[in-house]
């Protein structure tokens, strides 16, 4: 079993999950129009952490404030606040780190900042290791970056291995900073809302951008639990195979995810007492969630949003609605959902207006991003309806494997194609020659980003003669990826477009690209996969975690076909390399 | 009118990645979006930038650019009728 030891949440409502859920049962929104030029030229309604108090906050526990970045504040801020109340051995083995966030430190790449600090902290490994080495910590730190699943995931991946016994604790710390960058990004696809947002309405515009962080920490011990009795019981993901910023039309594919997360529960859909949703308020969002809902069979089950009241926190949102979750479960009641009014979305579910204590043994959590990406994650209290979880270590075949780097392909460690033009150091006219030396026919390739040219292409090799895909349901294959630079290639092109106030046009196309995981939403809707995707971000190629993590999913998670392997597309020096694997889980 | 659509053809090659294409395979009437050339949601909303960014029309609403898009043509005109200068 998979105890909750400890928690915290940061956001506009307060530095601690208490203040915040005291500010949330009162109906207080921490939204605010702002005028602040440096984040938006035009005033925008969102939820902001005033920046005084954290750095006074920080001045407490450290003396040397000038040496971490706000967004590393945030995380430092939030796990020391979280390790208050936990006696969970940090520096342990048997202790794993986990981040989630979407752009980090993002605001390095700004004109003002570029000579504050090292611009490696851009790295998103490199951040997490700076703040793991506030407390100590040196070794088990991984990051996720999955777009706007990436909290969930974390909770999930953490959930996961500690389950299979790789670890007996997780401390699962997930942030993001609101910066022009995000903020301009989400302007240009024009989903920013007019006023606070309006989750689930009939009025409503799209979302408001926050920032925040937060932080759970959990653990195999029960003597080492909050006593709460509560668990994390399950989880799934899924890709919608469908469009990189669009959400699916059915909702079928999350509606999916939240079906595998209630069955490796053991529940069924008239167990659920609460979801805590995702509810962005952005048209397209709300609407597939709905639906996707309404297929589960949860369409009268109570069900709370957030971001009316903190805004989306992107990185930290999934950990936030977690905590929120299992305080529905310790406490016996449902939030009022700040924003809503009149319901506007056709998929039947059971929006809360209102504050109430019910009953509440069991909820979900649902999320959905960019990339197509969807994830649920179940929580109940232990006695209710035991499910017994063994984990066999099992093997997988490694059926293929491609490399691609150093303008050359190998099959198999077999040389298979080699570019031999003489701009050589260009990727650009290498992908091509990869692509029409392939045969392969997908006019979308060239709208694509470095990065996902080079996983798209890797994909497309291993999968080259071969009908493998056709002995499996969608579901059934998944995508793991490792990557070092993350979207950052593409992150300081976008940069560009924003720099110069006098020629400021973010483009939607460039900044659809601006996170790792759309390379995988490429080869999801190339090839039709909507299993399990996620991307792992470390210095390091860890080919024995990812294989290990991959072998999770091919044994218990039903999962039976794995891409998997590296894909890095370096920043700034534009090396690449693609090294990718498909594993078959043995029959 | 011609001058304007065929510069228009070019920009939108470059704005929207459309590799291997020349101006002339873009019909001037032929729909830009599903059929015709299969734009998507995102290459509307880089359309929006692209007539503010070249031509200085803002679009504020983006359902109006169903119409706007339609076409060719019916961008040319769109520009014809609303540009500053």
């Amino acid at each position: 079993m998979i105890y909750i030891s400890s928690h915290n949440i940061i956001s506009s409502l307060g530095f601690s999950s208490e203040e915040n859920l005291s500010k949330i049962r009162k109906g207080i929104s921490g939204i605010q129009l702002s005028e602040n030029k440096k984040i938006s030229p035009e005033p925008v309604f969102v939820s902001l952490v005033s920046y005084d108090e954290p750095e006074k906050r920080f001045s407490k526990i450290s003396e040397n404030s000038k040496k971490y970045t706000k967004y590393e504040k945030f995380l430092i801020l939030s796990i020391n606040d979280a390790l208050k109340n936990s006696k969970v051995d940090i520096q342990s083995d048997e202790t794993v780190f986990i981040f989630s966030t979407t752009k980090g430190n993002i605001d390095l790449l700004e004109k003002d900042n570029k000579n504050s600090f090292d611009t490696e902290r851009l790295k998103l490994w490199k951040s997490s290791e700076i703040v793991a080495d506030f407390f100590g910590k040196k070794n088990n730190i991984r990051t996720i970056s999955n777009a706007c699943i990436s909290g969930t995931m974390a909770v999930i991946t953490a959930q996961r291995l500690i389950e299979a016994g790789k670890y007996k604790n997780a401390v699962v710390a997930g942030a993001d900073i609101l910066s022009e960058f995000t903020l301009s990004g989400f302007q240009a696809f024009k989903a920013v809302s007019e006023g606070a947002c309006k989750p689930f309405d009939i009025k409503r515009t799209g979302m408001t951008p926050g920032e925040g962080a937060a932080t759970i920490i959990l653990t195999s011990e029960k003597s080492l639990s909050d006593n709460s009795g509560i668990i994390i019981a399950g989880g799934a993901n899924s890709n919608d195979a469908n469009h990189i910023s669009g959400p699916s039309r059915t909702g079928e594919e999350l509606a999916f995810s939240i079906k595998k997360a209630m069955s490796e529960s053991n529940l069924s859909s008239d167990d659920i007492d609460f979801i805590s949703g995702h509810g962005t308020a952005t048209p397209y969002n709300d609407e597939t969630e709905s639906k996707a809902l309404e297929l589960a069979g949860l369409q009268s089950v109570p069900l709370s949003g957030t971001k009316g009241y903190i805004g989306h926190t992107f990185g930290a949102t999934g950990i936030i609605e977690t905590v929120i979750a299992a305080e529905a479960i310790k406490n016996s009641e449902v939030y009022k959902t700040a924003g809503f009014e009149e319901i506007g979305v056709s998929g039947k579910i059971n929006v809360q207006k209102k504050y109430k204590s019910i009953s509440v043994n069991t909820a979900l959590k649902t999320a959905s991003g960019f990339g197509g990406c969807n994830a649920v994650l179940v929580l109940k209290k232990e006695n209710f309806s035991q499910n017994t979880v063994s984990f066999d270590k099992k093997h997988f075949e490694i059926i293929k494997k491609v490399k691609i780097s150093n303008n050359q392909v190998t099959v198999n460690d077999t040389i298979d194609y080699k570019y031999t033009d003489s701009d050589k150091n260009q990727f650009s006219a290498f992908a091509k020659a990869v692509y029409k030396n392939y045969k392969i026919k997908y006019p979308k390739f060239y709208k694509m980003d470095n990065l996902s040219k080079l996983g798209f292409l890797g994909a497309e090799i291993l999968l080259n003669n071969t009908n493998i895909l056709s002995n499996y349901k969608s579901e059934e294959i998944s995508v793991i990826l490792s990557n070092e630079s993350s979207s950052l290639d593409t992150d300081a092109k976008y940069q560009k477009t924003i720099d110069d106030r006098k020629n400021y046009f973010p483009g939607p196309s460039v900044f659809v690209y601006t996170l790792a995981n759309i390379m995988i939403g490429e080869i999801c809707i190339k090839n039709k996969i909507k299993g399990e995707n996620t991307v792992f971000i470390s210095e390091y190629f860890d080919k024995d975690f990812i294989f290990d993590y991959a072998d999770i999913l091919l044994n218990k998670r039903k999962s039976k076909l794995c891409i998997t392997g590296r894909v890095d597309y370096n920043y700034p020096k534009g090396n690449y390399i693609a090294e990718l694997y498909l594993l078959e889980s043995s029959k | 009118m011609e001058d304007l659509t065929l510069k228009l053809k070019e920009q939108i090659i470059e704005a929207l990645n459309l590799e291997d294409m020349e101006p002339d395979e873009i019909e001037t009437n032929e729909p830009l979006f599903n059929e015709g050339l299969g734009l998507d949601s995102i290459d509307a909303l880089e359309l929006i930038v692209l007539l503010e960014k070249n031509y200085g029309i803002k679009i504020e609403n983006p359902k109006d650019g169903q119409k706007i898009f339609y076409s060719l043509k019916t961008m040319a005109e769109y520009i014809k009728e609303h540009q500053i200068n």
